[in-house]
């Protein structure tokens, strides 16, 4: 690695890498196929979801607010008591 | 300009004199802003999954209160909201939570009128519910794991209703590559949907569609709605809340800039502790590069190009380890599914989440993870580098 070819696989490394990088940034996210499902998914049920709750039994504010499910994980007016809630607390 | 391409060289073969420096470096740079990048990534992927929501869902939600608290709506408001002028479509939906099998997996019930969805559809296998079949259910990916059925399987009551309970058909399941809030749904008509919580004449919601350009009366007009008390009970009048779509664009940068902000700040006191660790290990071999920038003062190098050839050496460091961080955050998202950082982000998920963890690699969060990685290096490089450089080099090679 310490004869003439090393630093120029380096230099190709540094290159190359940060290049691959970016094109995974790039092409990173749902598929069109997935994102067409998705917004067919929605357009059926109505819009559903919008917190990163999965189902109801945690904060159901955090699964939709839509719904006016109210957030059950708060422990209001303790101080700092909204970060009670695993949902909003993101623990 | 050849000298100092030559002097770059020398940045390089540094790298490569040292390899125990170089790599214990690189362990540090990547430990530190994979996590971080990954992390951004699901953030940004949910804040995405989320505006789909909004973009494909009613223009205006009526939901209802009573003693100041959500309650259902009753269905006799239908009417008074579809005779608005502007109303497109207004149809009720329930949004509920029941508990299913012996281990009372929880399940989001979502039912819609039957003629409002399509008999078939690419992102379900089987079919969807049809109308006036009785209780066909269609199940989330995850639920359906969990519960053990398949397309075609029948599931005894789970349910009390006044009238009396039946078996429910699982007539289809959503593919897990749909939006998270799929992995626990049963997606029903509304008929069965109130029936599974016997609650006739009343949904959780009203969904309304506007005419284009008639938006803003047809909420005046929803506001203006009198509270209404449900037909055939005794129970008092519910007061109707309406909800834009722009109220739900207003909440959700809010919601998810605290998710991924709280995320930041803890990966703020996980890089506070790594910058410590990390200047440790770009000053590894500090002995050695005072030794090295002796002897190149010694041979006629000027004190900059010394540290020209330091700085290539962090830049070509950090380039390559930002860039490995993005490509193995790219790797944990997409090939491990997030398994481990999902349930931070998403409550419930759990270590190996059964659903598609959304994610949006960012370019602002890489290059951001560029940009410290190299100031941090270049840090620990520079300072040692340039103190070697400035003492006599008799000294500094004693």
């Amino acid at each position: 690695m310490r004869s003439g070819r090393g630093p120029a696989l380096l230099l190709a490394t540094a290159i190359a890498l940060p290049l691959l990088a970016a094109c995974v940034v790039a092409a990173s996210g749902p598929r069109a196929t997935a994102r067409e499902d998705a917004a067919t998914f929605q357009g059926v049920l109505g819009g559903l979801g919008l917190g990163a709750a999965v189902d109801l039994s945690g904060c159901a504010a955090c699964f939709d607010p839509r719904d006016g499910s109210a957030c059950s994980g708060r422990h209001e007016p303790v101080p700092l008591g909204s970060f009670f809630c695993p949902a909003h607390s993101g623990g | 300009m050849r000298k100092l391409v030559a002097i770059a060289r020398t940045g390089l073969v540094a790298v490569l004199l040292h390899p125990l420096r170089s790599g214990a470096t690189l362990f540090c740079l990547v430990a530190v802003l994979t996590p971080y990048v990954a992390g951004v990534g699901v953030a940004r992927g949910l804040a995405d999954a989320a505006e789909t929501s909004v973009r494909m869902g009613a223009d205006v939600y009526v939901t209802g209160v009573r003693f100041g608290r959500p309650a259902p709506v009753p269905l006799t408001l239908l009417d008074a909201v579809r005779g608005v002028p502007g109303v497109r479509e207004a149809f009720p939906r329930i949004v509920g939570e029941i508990a299913l099998g012996s281990d009372h997996v929880p399940a989001v019930v979502v039912g819609i009128p039957a003629d409002r969805v399509p008999s078939a559809a690419r992102f379900v296998d089987g079919r969807m519910f049809a109308s006036g079949a009785g209780n066909e259910l269609v199940l989330g990916a995850k639920l359906a794991r969990k519960l053990s059925v398949e397309v075609g399987a029948r599931i005894p009551p789970f349910y009390r209703n006044r009238s009396g309970e039946r078996v429910s058909k699982v007539v289809g399941i959503f593919r897990a590559d749909l939006p998270l809030w799929e992995a626990n749904l049963v997606f029903c008509s509304f008929e069965t949907a109130a029936q599974l919580f016997d609650q006739e004449g009343f949904a959780t919601s009203l969904l309304v569609r506007c005419e284009p350009g008639y938006r803003d009366s047809v909420v005046a007009a929803l506001r203006r709605l009198p509270a209404v008390a449900p037909s055939g009970t005794e129970a008092g009048p519910v007061t109707p809340i309406v909800t834009t779509r722009d109220d739900l664009r207003a909440l959700l940068p809010r919601g998810m800039a605290h998710l991924e902000g709280i995320f930041q700040v803890h990966f703020v006191l996980a890089f506070a502790v790594g910058i410590p660790l990390l200047m440790v290990a770009a000053g590894l071999g500090l002995s050695g590069r005072r030794r090295e920038a002796a002897l190149l003062k010694a041979t006629g190098w000027m004190t900059d190009e010394v540290l020209l050839q330091g700085l290539v050496e962090s830049l070509v460091l950090a380039l390559v380890g930002a860039s490995t961080a993005v490509l193995l955050a790219w790797a944990w998202l997409d090939v491990f599914n997030a398994r481990g950082i999902a349930g931070i982000f998403l409550p419930g998920a759990g270590w190996a989440p059964a659903f598609r963890v959304p994610f949006r690699l960012a370019p602002v969060p890489a290059l951001l993870g560029f940009a410290v990685s190299f100031a941090i290096v270049s840090t620990g490089t520079l300072y040692s580098t340039w103190r070697a450089a400035t003492a006599e080099p008799a000294m500094a090679l004693r």
